[in-house]
């Protein structure tokens, strides 16, 4: 009785490994072209993966430097108004909206006679009266940096 | 004791054995592992093969020892023998081999 058991289970057993190693056979064509495919399709990633590794660096290279901020500094006369930092800011203001066409612009694209031909010499009206606009110097840089002089007229 | 041919079968169909067996039931783990089963079972009837001769043989051994005596000692008869329970070895081997690259086909 007990070796019958232990003859069916060894047939059991038998059977399985036959049954097993048959299945196997019958679908490790499709598994064996599914590795082949996996292979071929990680090789392809790679090449992919290194082909946008180079040229995301290339665009990185060719980037150019554009204009990401203006910061300008006026100068008012040596003279004391009440509303005096207000002006100040309302001529910044004015001649930050005159520039602001250039932020985003490439650095290489920036005239310096443009800008100067917009700043010098122009009339900017505030509270306290109209003001004369004199261009001391300008940055061309990320930073557009510019130092003017205003001349109550 | 066993018969010249007797013995020569059993080496062949106990090599024959061994590769078939364990290539196809080696190629199980490939399927659990995640590798290619066909490719597996190819390469470990490839790999199995000498082993298979060996193990068929009973131990090289007592069969190197045949060889070297029967060589030294003049005696071909049993020299000549070994030799051919070698070569049953092989073929029954080399038989599965062909047996298992048949089954397996690469994709």
């Amino acid at each position: 009785m007990k070796s019958s058991k232990a003859a069916w289970a060894a047939l059991f057993l038998l059977g399985f490994l036959v049954g097993a190693s048959l299945t196997t056979l019958q679908t490790g064509r499709e598994l064996d072209r599914l590795h082949v495919q996996i292979s071929e399709l990680r090789g392809e990633l790679e090449d992919k993966e290194n082909l946008i590794n180079l040229l995301s660096g290339k665009l990185s290279s060719q980037k150019k430097t554009m204009i990401e901020k203006i910061t300008l500094h006026v100068i008012l006369p040596d003279r004391s108004w009440a509303n005096h930092q207000t002006i100040k800011e309302t001529l910044e203001q004015d001649l930050k909206k005159i520039l602001n066409p250039t932020l985003g612009q490439p650095i290489e694209q920036v005239k310096p006679g443009l800008i100067q031909a917009l700043l010098h010499q122009r009339i900017l009206p505030t509270a306290q009266g109209n003001f004369l606009i004199k261009m001391d110097w300008l940055i061309i840089a990320p930073t557009l940096e510019c130092q003017v002089s205003a001349r109550l007229e | 004791m066993q018969s010249f041919p007797h013995k020569s079968l059993l080496i062949f169909f106990t090599a024959m054995g061994i590769v078939l067996g364990g290539s196809l039931i080696g190629s199980l783990a490939a399927v659990v592992t995640g590798n290619p089963p066909l490719l597996t079972a190819r390469k470990l009837a490839e790999e199995m093969k000498l082993w298979a001769v060996v193990a068929a043989l009973g131990g090289t051994f007592s069969s190197i020892e045949v060889l070297g005596s029967g060589f030294f000692t003049g005696q071909i008869r049993p020299l000549i023998k070994q030799l051919l329970f070698i070569i049953a070895g092989l073929a029954g081997a080399e038989s599965a081999k062909y047996l298992v690259f048949s089954l397996t086909p690469p994709p």
